[in-house]
């Protein structure tokens, strides 16, 4: 699973990291994704918290990618 | 065609009474201002952030208070994008409990306006997902943007010419809202006029009161009935929904919860959305180079009613309550002082935007303030851009050529600090 975060649709509500820390940091007030060029790899086991903290995005700024199957 | 549908079809003379930017600025107690920007920008150039309310460092008469002033009270003013955007994100320590303070805003305490953390995050996560991006674009836009849209617009093509911001801009959103959250449609006109009354600056605590009780009224015999027997409306969905409390266990909202929340967010989703949509179509009509390129490009319309609100937003100031000592921008704050970000400032920060007092539907979208931001960002924004999307789409459909009436009053971009928007929209087609 990957993780890829709109920069332009971030506004810092910050939910992510509340309901996921364990997945999604904080720097600067805003998702710590922003910017990135490649996407996150979420590691193995945080699956469901990457969803939550998607879930909880005020933007639906978090896009979850689901590996093929 | 629906009971909702019927009711959009009969010209209605309470509409123009209503919404009227002026008589509204005069109504919130507030002074009719002239173009702001000039002075916003001299401020912002000079410092971040300055000592005083963003009226009293314009040099605007305030004699009536105006909105979120509150005479006597220390408070200082973030101009640059910078400051604001750390306002609006450090929300525990920019308070949002600031609302409390002004007496005007009384009426709203309690709704997810004025709490902050674990308070405001318990009340606004049930709500978040039935205006999400997703809410906006298909169950908002399906069951009752479109055919608003359609209603409105069929009312107006064969006509030649209109002032679009009366017969169309005021009354599509107030008309969504109510009809999503499942406000009967013979009740929408009385309840806007009762939750416009209870806010009213020159009214008596009595009348302003009698408007409140009415509001809670009608939404009681909604809840009501929809505890009974649920609809597919956002009320429903709020007798349904589930607060998650401390220990984990949930509880559904009381009916107090949804009615305060609901004055809320119908007040604010019928006000902002027809002042935005007429400064974006004033700015489209003023620039009309510009609006033949979107005409020819109409992937470019969500960019564009960002660029209208970055240039102009309806609201150009909001306020929060400084909770700590803090620095912002190299101004020390102390603990107590209102602040008021002022979100017009912020969003023509040439720090940000190149050339930023031009309209400009080519530049690159990038995050403004317009909507807020942190936790607080505005939760009917979604809805409200899909609201938009879908009109300025149909007026490109539905009436050509598109232009002012010059046989009329040029129209001006008029109002106070706070809910701005154009005197009218006078316009000819076809």
């Amino acid at each position: 699973m990957k993780i890829r975060v709109a920069p332009d649709l971030c506004c810092g509500a910050q939910r992510c990291s509340e309901v996921a820390g364990d997945v999604y940091k904080i720097v600067d007030g805003f998702n710590s994704l922003v910017g990135a060029t490649e996407d996150y790899v979420v590691p193995q086991g945080l699956e469901n918290s990457a969803r939550r903290g998607a879930r909880a995005c005020p933007e639906s700024a978090i896009k979850i990618i689901e590996d093929e199957s | 065609m629906s009971s909702y549908a019927a009711i959009l079809r009969d010209e209605d003379p309470r509409i123009a009474q209503i919404f009227n930017v002026e008589a509204e600025t005069l109504s919130s107690g507030s002074t009719v201002i002239e173009d702001p920007f000039p002075g916003l920008n001299r401020l912002r150039e000079a410092a971040p952030v300055h000592k005083g309310t963003v009226g009293e460092l314009l040099g605007y008469p305030i004699e009536k208070g105006g909105m979120f002033h509150l005479p006597g009270h220390l408070t200082y003013s973030a101009f640059s994008f910078d400051a604001v955007s750390r306002a609006l994100i450090e929300n525990k320590t920019f308070s949002s409990e600031g609302y409390d303070v002004f007496p005007s805003n009384a009426r709203l305490s309690g709704t997810i306006l004025h709490k902050i953390g674990t308070d405001h995050r318990r009340i606004r996560d049930p709500i978040q997902p039935l205006f999400s991006p997703d809410a906006a674009q298909t169950w908002w836009n399906d069951k009752i943007i479109q055919e608003t849209v359609e209603v409105l617009i069929s009312g107006i093509e064969g006509k030649g010419g209109a002032d679009i911001f009366v017969e169309f801009c005021a009354r599509m959103p107030v008309h969504v809202v109510s009809a999503g959250f499942g406000i009967p449609p013979e009740e929408i006109i009385p309840f806007r006029l009762a939750l416009i009354g209870a806010n009213e600056h020159d009214a008596s605590p009595s009348e302003r009161e009698a408007c409140q009780e009415r509001s809670a009224e009608i939404l009681t015999r909604v809840i009501e009935a929809r505890r009974k027997k649920p609809e597919n409306d956002i009320i429903s969905k709020l007798v349904e929904a589930e607060i998650t409390l401390d220990d984990d266990t949930t509880r559904p909202f009381t009916n107090e919860e949804i009615i305060s929340n609901c004055r809320l967010i119908l007040l604010a989703g019928g006000g902002t959305t027809w002042r935005q949509l007429g400064i974006t179509l004033f700015a489209l009509l003023n620039n009309p180079d510009q609006f033949e390129t979107l005409k020819a490009d109409r992937s470019l319309i969500p960019n564009v009613v960002l660029e209208s609100a970055r240039w102009h937003a309806t609201d150009l100031i909001f306020p929060r309550r400084v909770e700590q000592d803090v620095t912002l921008e190299g101004v020390d704050i102390p603990a107590g002082a209102l602040l008021h970000m002022c979100l017009g400032s912020a969003n023509r920060d040439p720090k940000r935007w190149n050339n930023p007092d031009k309209f400009d539907i080519s530049r690159p979208v990038q995050r403004g303030v317009a909507f807020g931001g942190g936790p607080h960002s505005c939760l009917g924004q979604h809805v409200s851009r899909q609201e938009m999307v879908v009109a300025l789409n149909a007026m490109m459909d539905r009436l050509p050529n598109l232009r002012w009436d010059t046989s009329k009053p040029p129209a001006r971009l008029v109002g106070g600090l706070f809910q701005r928007g154009p005197s009218a929209l006078p316009v000819v087609f076809g």
